[in-house]
């Protein structure tokens, strides 16, 4: 199993540098020039040149790569053009109401969707499994950034439930700061329930039909153990699959619904540096999202292989 | 016992004074305090007002910074740090004298030692400055508080540009020890005169400044940016929204007390609320619409004129601003009521829609039918809609039109090449105090127009007489010129002037809306 | 085809709503223009923000353009870019998907290079190119397929490696085909469930991509219609004329729905055992 772990770690390596070199070139091709939009409308030439050289911008590309590589391994993402401060501080404190919202995102999604496919699949073919069917498939044909301003405008706008948009931080809004999480995370966790959902009922069903199931019945057990003690315990790998690789897909939802609920988070953070070019700020940002992905599969591949030992010496 | 009552009354007399006088007093007294909460549009890279033409970066930092000449709600320059000033020699000399009591952040008194520091970096590294500079002789310290600048040829502009609110030109007195620190980089330390200091900055979150206890006030009466300011607030902080829809809720909550640009569709809504007061801003902008005129077929005048006709101006200020008490047509580049105000500029081609004429121009130019590529930014209504509802207008009329709508970076860089855009709108600040300030874009090779022509120097010819006119009458008539020849030769023109709206609590007093906003003199109830 | 083989109107029902609508919203789209007496760029101005009527059924836009019509437009270009993108995938994952599984020599270095693009959510990649390329339907329709190929490659790939050394393939081989014909004639016929399943899923995925892209004004450019880039517009008059935000998120939510309803069926109908193994 050691050695498992260890060559899987060492995998990560080369997929890591090939996200940091698409990461920073990407940036660095894109067209815009930061120094202009620092500088504003009116910007002479020359002013802009002398910019450009107080910042290290005018060096050749190259060179840039291989001294910014080295800074990352050591854990310094740069400073950013407009914030004033090192990408990896920002980052720090942008994390907050990001992790805030994923996690509520996914505990209402992981709740929901287990309810929802646990229901279709011990009712299954009747009116609840169909019920379960269609809320899941709208889960993930609906739009996030639709659900957000549809939200938006019954609950705040017209209701008044919420704040339209902002956020005020945990440290000095305490409890308050959750009526800005509520919409966000909800809507992304109607997607994340559609695609729980959908999964926990086909993992349900495939385990419903094996012989050990239909040995607990002839017992006499209930409903309620075969279902949870038996059956969910033995779809659970295939859940958590999804959970997992999901997980992404989340982080890359809150890009949206953080711009359309104004929080200053990881995603309206990296939306706004692509606006104006804040380019390390961007670096680190695919950076993150990309490391997150790979120790979340890195995860759900070790739980397989150590409930499955097979795995591990192929 | 008549005595008695007399004094007894004299008493009465005196204590019934006294309370009057101080309940007046405490009054006066009790507008001080509070913390004025506000919400911003858009953030700053910087707080650097030499070092951008980001006019949001001066419209914050005016609280922190004053300069020797500021703008009264009329546009009449009044000496502010500056005491008095003489004008020598023809108009080459400027003897400057400075108001002897001004305390600075720093606890210093400021002394010329400290304009002559800021003034230099100025004319180095600022728009403005960059403007005066090829005039300009040397900055002379006289004693500890005159100063004399010399030109080396007449410069008739240069108070009024000393205290331009046109894109950071403004020229402000720091400390001179921040410049020995910084030079010409981006200072990050701030030391100035104003009515509030410098606390603290979040980038994209807020700036927060606080009252500055020792401040010295003009004795000139207060109005707009000149004379008397008082800070009454304690604490003013700016916030950074970038939504629109969260500044509104902001201020209908009660969070904010001031929001900066909201939806004008919104007008009425906010008429409806007793806690909010809509403020108007006039004559505040106007939407320019800049070619690219190194690149056929708009290196030809007839091409850029029959742009003009091709246009609908009414329809486009339905698309591009909405509400008509919102924007109005003009013609000239100062709005009526501005001593610069030209009343029949551009007759004949302003607002005389004619696509007939415009295609024969076209004709006339030469145009291949090759398609024009407006190039607009994103994230600005007016440049967005307006760009939209061009190309819709052009195409009507058969001519092929690319829109290429871009985010602010992207547009930035490609407008300034010379190739691969023909037309670009961008808002302008409408407060020009002064006509020589268009120099900064009109004339051979200014800012990104391309121009370069016998028409361009020409212009460049008239503004270089204005340069030199210090009469009132016969500056007037070159600006008359002015208009004119920018009429016939078109680098570039106004399509129309239009206002932004922001709201405020009612329970700030005494707020006046200025072309940038301004919270001294104001206080909460 | 194996698809049309198995299918029964009756016994899957979900296959026949699916089809049902999807022709529905591609007629709409494909006849727009006998639908409407509106052009959908064309503007007046002085009409704007008008709440639905008998002139406008859905009422108009910031600029008076009719919100049916460009609903009715919108709708085609995402149907165009959903095409577009599911040929561009199902040829670049074809490629890269057949090189890795049938040359193992290379095989581990493409697969690191695919799991190096698949740690960026999809979005990202194509928000990134798309601010590199500029916005434009080619280039939203490249950056959506450049984002999308990977998982197609690693599902060719596999299905590559689990047919190339069976007894028929080899027998072929030894009878003197050589590898093109081999890749076409045995490996591509055989891999086709899997294909087409994922690519209607792509399909659904480049709708609602399209969409995100355009409202975030990275996607289409205006003045073409777009369902995203009119929920932005919805977004910026939301309060006054909340009728804009409704109408373009019905016929996403509708199009990207039947899709994956389509995507479910195939998949249950072509082989019961990949439901496991194949996520959306």
């Amino acid at each position: 199993m050691r050695n498992y772990i260890i060559k899987r770690i060492l995998l990560l390596i080369p997929i890591l540098f090939i996200v940091a070199l698409i990461a920073f070139f990407i940036t660095n091709l894109m067209p815009g020039d930061p120094v202009r939009v620092i500088l504003g409308n009116m910007a002479t030439e020359a002013e802009i040149v002398r910019v450009k050289a107080s910042l290290g911008l005018d060096q050749p590309l190259i060179v840039r790569f291989f001294r910014w590589l080295v800074n990352i391994v050591r854990g310094n993402f740069g400073d950013s053009l407009y914030l004033n401060a090192p990408v990896s501080q920002v980052l720090a404190e942008r994390i907050r109401p990001t992790f805030l919202i994923a996690v509520f995102a996914e505990v209402f999604g992981i709740t929901a969707g287990l309810l929802l496919g646990i229901l279709a699949a011990v009712k299954h073919r009747k009116f609840l499994d169909q019920f379960s069917i269609t809320i899941s498939l709208f889960g993930i044909s609906i739009p996030s950034f639709w659900l957000a301003l549809i939200l938006m405008y019954i609950f705040s706008v017209r209701l008044g439930w919420f704040p339209v948009s902002g956020y005020e931080p945990f440290a000095e809004a305490g409890l308050g700061t959750f009526k800005y999480i509520v919409l966000p995370a909800f809507t992304l966790a109607f997607m994340q329930a559609g695609l729980i959902a959908r999964m926990t009922r086909s993992a349900m069903l495939d385990t419903l039909k094996h012989d050990y199931i239909r040995t607990a019945k002839s017992k006499g057990l209930s409903t309620y153990s075969i279902v949870f003690k038996h059956a969910l315990k033995n779809s659970m790998l295939p859940i958590i699959t999804v959970i997992g690789h999901n997980f992404a897909v989340l982080l890359g939802g809150t890009w949206i619904v953080e711009t359309i609920f104004v929080i200053p988070g990881t995603g309206f953070m990296a939306i706004n540096a692509i606006m104006r070019r804040d380019i390390p700020v961007i670096q680190a940002s695919i950076i993150f999202v990309a490391l997150i992905y790979v120790v979340l599969n890195l995860l759900v591949d070790l739980s397989y292989a150590f409930l499955n030992p097979k795995i591990r010496y192929q | 016992m008549k005595k008695k009552l007399r004094l007894s009354l004299i008493v009465l007399l005196i204590v019934f004074s006294l309370l009057i006088s101080s309940t007046v007093l405490a009054q006066e007294e009790d507008r001080f305090g509070g913390t004025l909460n506000t919400a911003f549009q858009m953030s700053v890279a910087h707080l650097d007002t030499d070092n951008s033409t980001d006019s949001m970066i001066s419209a914050m930092m005016n609280h922190v910074y004053e300069g020797l000449f500021e703008f009264d709600e009329n546009l009449n320059l009044t000496p502010h740090l500056a005491a008095s000033y003489e004008i020598k020699e023809n108009g080459l000399v400027y003897d400057v004298k400075l108001r002897e009591d001004v305390r600075m952040h720093n606890g210093e008194l400021m002394d010329a030692d400290d304009v002559v520091a800021s003034f230099r970096r100025w004319l180095e590294i600022n728009n403005g400055g960059q403007l005066v500079a090829p005039h300009f002789d040397e900055i002379e310290k006289l004693d500890q508080y005159n100063i004399r600048f010399k030109f080396e040829e007449v410069y008739a502009p240069f108070l009024n540009i000393l205290a331009s609110p046109v894109s950071n030109q403004k020229f402000v007195v720091r400390a001179e020890e921040v410049i020995d620190e910084f030079g010409t980089d981006v200072i990050d330390r701030h030391v100035g005169t104003g009515p509030y200091k410098y606390e603290e900055w979040v980038p994209d979150q807020k700036l927060v400044l606080t009252r500055f206890e020792d401040y010295t006030p003009s004795p000139r009466e207060g109005s707009f940016f000149a004379g008397e300011r008082i800070p009454y607030l304690n604490k003013i902080v700016f916030n950074f929204i970038p939504d629109a829809q969260v500044r509104v809720s902001g201020v209908q909550t009660g969070q904010f007390h001031f929001a900066e640009e909201v939806p004008r569709d919104q007008y009425q809504i906010f008429k409806m609320d007793q806690n909010i007061k809509n403020v108007i801003i006039y004559p505040d902008r106007m939407s320019m619409l800049i070619f690219n005129n190194a690149e056929a077929p708009f290196d030809n005048k007839y091409a850029r004129q029959a742009i003009a006709y091709a246009l609908d101006f009414e329809e486009l200020g339905y698309a591009m601003i909405g509400d008509p008490q919102f924007w109005r047509l003009e013609s000239a580049l100062h709005e009526k009521g501005n001593p610069w105000h030209v009343s029949d500029a551009g007759s004949g081609i302003y607002g005389v829609y004619d696509p007939e004429k415009a295609k024969q121009l076209l004709e006339r130019a030469g145009y291949d039918g090759q398609p024009l590529v407006i190039l607009s930014g994103q994230d600005n209504q007016m440049e967005r809609q307006g760009a939209i509802a061009i190309q819709d207008q052009l195409e009507k009329i058969g001519i092929d039109v690319e829109l290429q709508l871009f985010d602010r970076p992207t547009v930035v860089e490609r407008r300034a090449k010379k190739e691969g855009w023909h037309m670009h709108l961008s808002p302008f600040i409408k407060v020009v105090p002064d006509p020589q300030i268009h120099q900064g874009w009109t004339g051979t090779n200014k800012w990104i127009t391309n121009w370069d022509s016998k028409d361009s120097r020409q212009m460049d010819q008239i503004f270089a007489e204005m340069l030199r006119e210090v009469d009132y009458e016969q500056r007037y008539k070159i600006v008359e010129r002015m208009q004119a020849e920018l009429w016939d030769s078109v680098p570039y023109f106004n399509i129309l002037d239009y206002s932004r709206l922001h709201i405020r609590r009612t329970e700030l007093k005494n707020f006046q809306a200025g072309w940038q906003p301004f919270f001294w003199n104001t206080y909460l109830e | 085809m194996l698809f049309l083989k198995k299918y029964k109107k009756y016994e899957h029902s979900y296959i026949t709503t699916s089809i049902i609508i999807l022709i529905i919203l591609i007629s709409l789209s494909l006849f727009a223009p006998l639908l409407t007496d509106y052009n959908p760029v064309r503007n007046n101005a002085r009409n704007r923000l008008q709440p639905p009527s008998k002139e406008h059924l859905l009422g108009t836009d910031q600029y008076g353009r009719d919100i049916f019509t460009r609903i009715l437009y919108g709708l085609r270009t995402s149907i165009e870019v959903g095409i577009s993108v599911v040929i561009l995938t199902v040829i670049f994952g074809g490629i890269v998907g057949i090189v890795a599984g049938y040359y193992p020599q290379i095989d581990k270095i493409i697969m690191r290079v695919l799991d190096a693009m698949m740690a960026f959510p999809g979005i990202i990649i194509a928000i990134s190119l798309a601010a590199i390329w500029g916005a434009g339907k080619l280039n939203i329709i490249l950056a959506l397929s450049f984002a999308y190929f990977p998982k197609m490659a690693r599902i060719i790939r596999s299905a590559v490696i689990s047919i190339k050394d069976l007894d028929y393939v080899d027998s072929a081989r030894a009878a003197g085909a050589n590898d093109l014909r081999i890749i076409f004639k045995y490996i591509l016929k055989n891999s086709a469930s899997p294909i087409m399943v994922q690519a209607t899923f792509n399909f659904a995925l480049a709708i609602l991509d399209e969409a995100a892209l355009s409202f975030l004004g990275v996607g289409i450019m205006p003045p073409a219609p777009s369902l995203g880039a009119m929920v932005t517009d919805a977004r910026t008059y939301m309060v006054v004329a909340p009728w804009m935000i409704l109408a373009p998120g019905m016929m996403i939510i509708l199009s990207v729905l039947s899709l994956n309803l389509l995507g479910d069926g195939m998949r249950d109908l072509l082989d019961p055992h990949l439901k496991n193994t194949l996520k959306k």
